[in-house]
């Protein structure tokens, strides 16, 4: 039986919070970054901004010279979770499968309360059309006016996210049937699709496909033979196949890593300087594995360095990446800050690093299965971690902590990835 | 730009059925009138709760924040509009 998904996304979410809260940055161009730095990296602009070029992930100093007149602010992740919080208690209202897909958007499966004798119809959908609107509306006079969302609905959870892509910014896309289906590829080209990053672009483009509709009707037979499993998945998709099911609970997204990153304020060459910055955000991931009760089987330390000609580094930049699978779980800080200390001082830096990461990954739910080994101090230092994750969240984060994170306790400071970090 | 102001006022709000609304504030011997509340947004530190107030009067912008262990109100954030 076909199924009717909703899909909801928040039009330019964080800065768009941020005019709801502040008025007087109403239709100026804002830029919301981690930390305000010519260094740092936007991660959310206002449709003010964007008229001028001004985008996610565009460093600071290159979007202040196509708009000089950019407002930035420093971002406040508590102000964005508040307001997650509330929309997404509004959307469950209206179904009980809700998928929390990321801090702005969300997957709503609405089949159950828009049967009509049994089937899903023509009525059905533009129920689902009024839930929408109604939604929408709702967000509007219960959370802030100057809030919008675009909302995507049809009969796969592929095709939901795709109608809302392509929705106008504040309206409802509806994709239910063949025909409104192809209506809405014509012309997109295959990176417009979900799913499909600028690497499988290529890809695909070699092959001589180059829109959506091209990939509709390409042999699913090809695709197999030349991407795997992935390459027919992706057909299917494209042809209105479901093959995916809502996450929901209340940690409603299957995560499959954990990771933070940060952009130094100054490049730097001193590695004392730089194990100081990791441990914090190691700190975090102990945190994160612990609340959410996972192991990790495997590390990733990543950093890249600057591009700054003026550190002599011939205006190059380049990166460097390492990762390891482990034989045995690992979840406590001190483990996690072993590994990283190892790789930073066998590593000859090449340059003045501008950008560092770390993430987990093969993540596995935690079972206290202690080696003969190690038993002891497993068990004492897992209890030390917990005892500090209790008093961090009865007094306020980093209220005791390693003492490596003394120098850089205000660094990295909180903030949310996309995708990754809802945490609501 | 932001003004971090972090001082500790007098409010004088209302207690409406499902929410709280601060009406007047004093701060530095003037007494601010609280047009309208644009955003209620929450924050922990730790175990306490913290509710902040994105409040504005005809020409700046106010972020108060409410202590609800202390009782207390305090002006964090001030915005001038131009």
């Amino acid at each position: 039986m076909k199924r009717i998904i909703l899909h909801l996304d928040m039009n330019s979410y964080f800065a768009s919070v941020e005019q709801q809260a502040n008025p007087f940055l109403r239709n100026k161009p804002i830029g919301v970054c981690a930390y305000i730095s010519k260094n740092g990296c936007l991660i959310a602009t206002s449709k003010e901004a964007k008229k001028f070029g001004v985008i996610t992930g565009l460093r600071v100093r290159e979007a202040l010279k196509l708009c000089p007149n950019l407002i930035l602010l420093e971002n406040d992740p508590n102000k964005y979770r508040s307001v997650s919080e509330r929309f997404f208690k509004l959307m469950a209202q209206y179904g009980e499968d809700l998928e929390i897909y990321s801090i702005d958007e969300g997957f709503l499966d609405l089949t159950g309360s828009l049967l009509i004798n049994g089937q899903i119809s023509a009525e059905s959908y533009k129920k689902a059309a009024n839930i929408a609107l109604e939604i929408q509306a709702r967000i509007k006079n219960e959370i802030g006016d100057w809030l919008s969302c675009s909302v995507g609905i049809s009969y796969t959870k592929f095709l939901a996210k795709f109608a809302s892509d392509t929705a106008l910014k504040g309206f409802t896309h509806i994709i239910n049937d063949e025909a409104s289906l192809n209506s809405a590829y014509k012309g997109r080209l295959v990176e417009e699709a979900w799913g499909i990053g600028p690497a499988l672009s290529k890809a695909l483009n070699k092959l001589g496909i180059k829109t959506i509709l091209e990939l509709k009707s390409y042999s699913p037979f090809k695709l197999l033979t030349h991407f795997g499993k992935s390459g027919y998945f992706l057909w299917a998709r494209i042809n209105g196949l479901e093959l995916d099911d809502l996450v929901c609970g209340k940690r409603g997204y299957a995560v499959k890593s954990i990771g933070h990153s940060y952009c130094l304020t100054k490049p730097t060459k001193d590695k004392r300087y730089l194990e100081e910055v990791f441990s914090k955000l190691l700190f975090k991931i102990a945190s994160h594995l612990r609340e959410t009760k996972q192991v990790a089987r495997g590390i990733r330390v990543f950093w890249s360095y600057s591009d700054f000609a003026e550190h002599g580094y011939n205006g190059k930049s380049a990166h460097f990446s390492r990762s390891n699978t482990m034989y045995k779980d690992i979840f406590l800080f001190n483990d996690l800050f072993t590994f990283v200390h190892g790789i930073i001082q066998k590593e000859a830096l090449n340059g003045y690093v501008l950008m560092i990461g770390v993430s987990v990954f093969n993540l596995l739910p935690y079972s206290m299965q202690a080696t003969i080994f190690n038993s002891c101090a497993l068990a004492r230092d897992s209890i030390k971690e917990d005892i500090i994750e209790k008093l961090n969240n009865r007094f306020g984060d980093l209220t005791i902590y390693p003492g490596i994170l003394f120098s850089v306790k205000n660094s990295a400071p909180d903030r949310i990835g996309f995708r990754k970090s809802i945490r609501i | 730009m932001y003004e971090k102001i972090n001082e500790i006022i007098d409010v004088v709000a209302s207690f409406k059925k499902t929410t709280v609304e601060p009406k007047f504030f004093f701060w530095r011997r003037k007494i601010y009138k609280v047009g309208k509340v644009h955003l209620i947004h929450t924050s922990r530190q730790g175990a306490q709760i913290l509710y902040h107030f994105s409040v504005t009067d005809e020409i700046n912008y106010f972020e108060l924040i409410f202590n609800p262990l202390l009782l207390s109100w305090t002006l964090e954030n001030l915005y001038t509009a131009g």
